[in-house]
């Protein structure tokens, strides 16, 4: 047990357990309408939470560096910010609760599906010491945390509108749902542009330009102006319900392959990472 | 004119606009790039497609961001851009600061008027207008500003990039220790806004010493030039410069590359005494059990040179000052020669002896001239700042008006109306008079 790759591993699956317990339960109340339970679930979440947060933090100690590296700790560190991205925004936006029983699964997909790949450290290279860096990870972890939300949000319309599912009555009404997930992309786009920003300033202080059109950064842009694409079509051209809720699952699905594919597929100055 | 207007800010021509520069974006992630691509793939790319290669070059679509046309055509949407942000400051200075009051009166509630103005301040909401028998109240009133900030930002990202384009100077740099990089002598690459002039060194460059830091996995923790800058008068001052830490000497900024090597001094004697002193420049192996790769084509030896060497001969450290260079002399597919050879020592490479005379570390420095890049960060974080306003504080308006004998409310919201109803519920019902009244 003195593996600290084995103490990051176990604590990982501690976290895991906690998120699938909080997982079942949020489901069995927000299906059957247990207010208690659906409470309950957010306890046992927010405790995952701080186990997970504890096992980045542990992470983070033993590789010297932040969890941006491989594919193991950028996945649990994309699923801890998410979920937190989630927690905090329904503090202040409660409507969006129910799409709850969208992330809880989504973040313990998202970290188990980390704990199937090598946990092995790799050290950082010179290019990526900077706190430029740990920003640019930062905004884009949170920029996917709101776009899984206006995911959730978007899915939720579709299935309101297209089925009669008992159980989607907990949710707001439809016209809600698709302003909700109008604004989670508009939060989404802030937050992806802050990621660019913070980028180009730190590749500006490596090679002394702010933009190298590598594969990852014009995947990058494309979902950027997907999205503010999206959010044009939805304010000037009367593009709202279904028709947005579909086009943002294709912006959503252009945005996982920029930020999981392209660096797998390309040569890039980003390869360095989710190799 | 008002026609040309018009055009410039029609939804269609900007969502146009955005589609043809995202469009090239696509077509320059397609076709191999020159200054991204090295060139036998670019070769390559037009060998495979000979139909699409003459179509390229004529185009400029192998350098899309340096041509013409896409500097034409971020220089149309800067000005749509610069139209629309126009009309959109007046349009934000009129809702701040307008005194008009809506239309209509049957979405007009009758309200107590002590409890409406506390539930109002309670909410955050600023009187921003009014009249003798009305006033105008306003939640985030800078809300209204942030699509002009949204849209300056964008113009000024997109002029300094331009800017950027169009005046950039960069030069690269493959140079070994105690080798001089004169102001005339040839880049390795380089690269020239459209409308710059030829980038040349107003000094020349000595490399001193290439410092590496490996980590105990072999990889790199850190590389270090140090130079000498020698100027016309022969005057030589010495400076550092590393990954991540960028120096500027005489208005010039530069920046360490992460690409580095050694550089093997070869002396190939042919068996009519004819030597030629070669320098193979290869980089650096991944680990101290991999090995770094080049091939080359030498003056005077018909074949091509592959080479390889290991950072230990022993392959004990990814740090050493013992490489083993491996050279093989290859006649087509078929290998005719191999030598392996330390430091100081000789060999037969098939019909050629081969010398080893020195071995010193190479690394990359990149020199840069750019105006505006001030300009993209400012740009940049304009846009951040309106693109925040917009979702994160979008103003929404009381109106009060005293009629009848009695005050009124009305809410409004231009964005997310739905969002706010609840807000709008909390204010209207702790604003309700007694039920006597």
């Amino acid at each position: 047990m003195n593996n600290p790759l084995i103490i990051d591993t176990a604590i990982h699956w501690l976290a895991v357990i906690f998120y699938v317990i909080a997982s079942v339960i949020n489901i069995y109340g927000l299906i059957f309408r247990r207010e208690k339970a659906e409470a309950a679930s957010y306890y046992i979440v927010f405790a995952g939470l701080i186990v997970h947060g504890i096992a980045l933090v542990y992470r983070w100690t033993i590789a010297g560096h932040g969890p941006y590296m491989v594919r193991y700790e950028v996945l649990s560190s994309n699923a801890w910010i998410a979920l937190a991205t989630f927690l905090a925004f329904s503090r202040f936006f409660p409507k969006i609760r129910p799409a709850s029983i969208f992330m809880f699964p989504a973040v313990f997909l998202l970290i188990a599906l980390g704990l199937f790949f090598n946990p092995e450290v790799k050290k950082l290279p010179p290019s990526l010491q900077s706190i430029w860096l740990v920003l640019h990870v930062t905004f884009y972890k949170i920029a996917l945390g709101t776009i899984l939300i206006a995911l959730a949000l978007s899915v939720f319309y579709i299935l309101k509108n297209r089925t009669k599912i008992k159980w989607l009555e907990r949710f707001p009404d439809k016209e809600t749902l698709d302003i909700y997930a109008y604004r989670f992309v508009g939060f989404g786009f802030t937050f992806w542009a802050i990621g660019m920003l913070a980028g180009s300033i730190w590749a500006y202080q490596s090679w002394g330009r702010f933009w190298g059109w590598d594969p990852v950064e014009t995947w990058s842009l494309i979902t950027w102006v997907l999205f503010g694409i999206y959010l044009h079509l939805r304010r000037f051209f009367g593009w709202k319900e279904e028709k947005s809720a579909y086009f943002f699952v294709l912006c959503f699905i252009v945005s996982i392959i920029s930020l999981f594919f392209i660096p797998l597929v390309e040569s890039s100055i980003h390869a360095e990472y989710f190799r | 004119m008002h026609r040309l207007k018009r055009l410039f800010l029609s939804r269609k021509t900007v969502l146009i606009l955005i589609l043809l520069i995202l469009f090239s974006v696509l077509l320059a992630y397609i076709i191999p790039q020159r200054f991204y691509s090295i060139p036998e793939n670019i070769e390559k790319w037009q060998q495979s497609n000979p139909s699409l290669a003459p179509f390229v070059i004529r185009f400029g679509l192998d350098h899309v961001y340096t041509t013409p046309w896409f500097a034409a055509l971020l220089f149309i949407f800067l000005i749509t851009l610069s139209i629309s942000a126009f009309q959109q400051i007046k349009v934000s200075f009129k809702k701040t600061f307008s005194g008009v009051m809506p239309s209509g009166g049957n979405e007009f509630k009758k309200v107590d008027e002590v409890k409406v103005s506390t539930a109002i301040k309670e909410e955050g909401y600023l009187r921003m207008a009014g009249g003798p028998d009305w006033q105008k109240f306003v939640k985030y009133p800078w809300g209204y500003w942030g699509n002009v900030f949204l849209h300056l930002g964008i113009i000024i990202t997109i002029a300094s990039s331009l800017l950027i384009v169009l005046t950039e100077k960069r030069g690269l740099i493959y140079i070994y220790e105690r080798e001089v990089h004169m102001p005339a002598d040839k880049w390795t690459a380089k690269e020239n806004g459209m409308l710059s002039e030829n980038f040349v060194l107003p000094y020349a460059v000595r490399l001193e010493i290439v410092k590496t830091e490996f980590w105990d996995t072999d990889e790199l923790k850190q590389l270090t030039s140090v130079l000498s800058f020698i100027s016309e008068q022969g005057r030589s001052e010495q400076r550092t410069v590393a990954i991540n830490q960028v120096m500027n000497y005489r208005g010039l900024n530069i920046y360490q590359q992460n690409r580095f090597g050694s550089a093997f001094f070869v002396e190939i004697a042919d068996d009519k005494g004819f030597v030629n002193n070669s320098i193979l420049q290869i980089e650096s192996p991944q680990q101290r059990d991999k090995a770094g790769y080049g091939n080359f084509m030498i003056e005077g030896v018909p074949n091509l040179l592959k080479a390889k060497y290991f950072a230990d001969a022993e392959k004990r450290s990814i740090d050493s000052n013992n490489p083993l260079l491996t050279l093989r002399l290859a006649d087509k597919e078929k290998i005719i020669g191999e030598v392996s050879l330390k430091k100081g020592e000789s060999g037969k490479l098939g019909p050629y002896t081969v010398r080893l005379a020195d071995v010193l570390k190479w690394s990359g420095i990149i020199f840069a001239d750019t105006t505006g890049m001030p300009g993209i960060f400012i740009g940049f974080f304009i846009i951040i700042i309106g693109s925040s306003i917009i979702y994160f504080m979008p103003p929404r308006e009381i109106y009060l008006r005293r009629s009848d004998g009695g005050l009124f409310l009305l809410f409004r919201a231009g964005r997310f109306e739905d969002l706010h109803k609840e807000e709008f519920e909390r204010i209207s019902k702790g604003s309700e008079g007694r039920r006597s009244e």
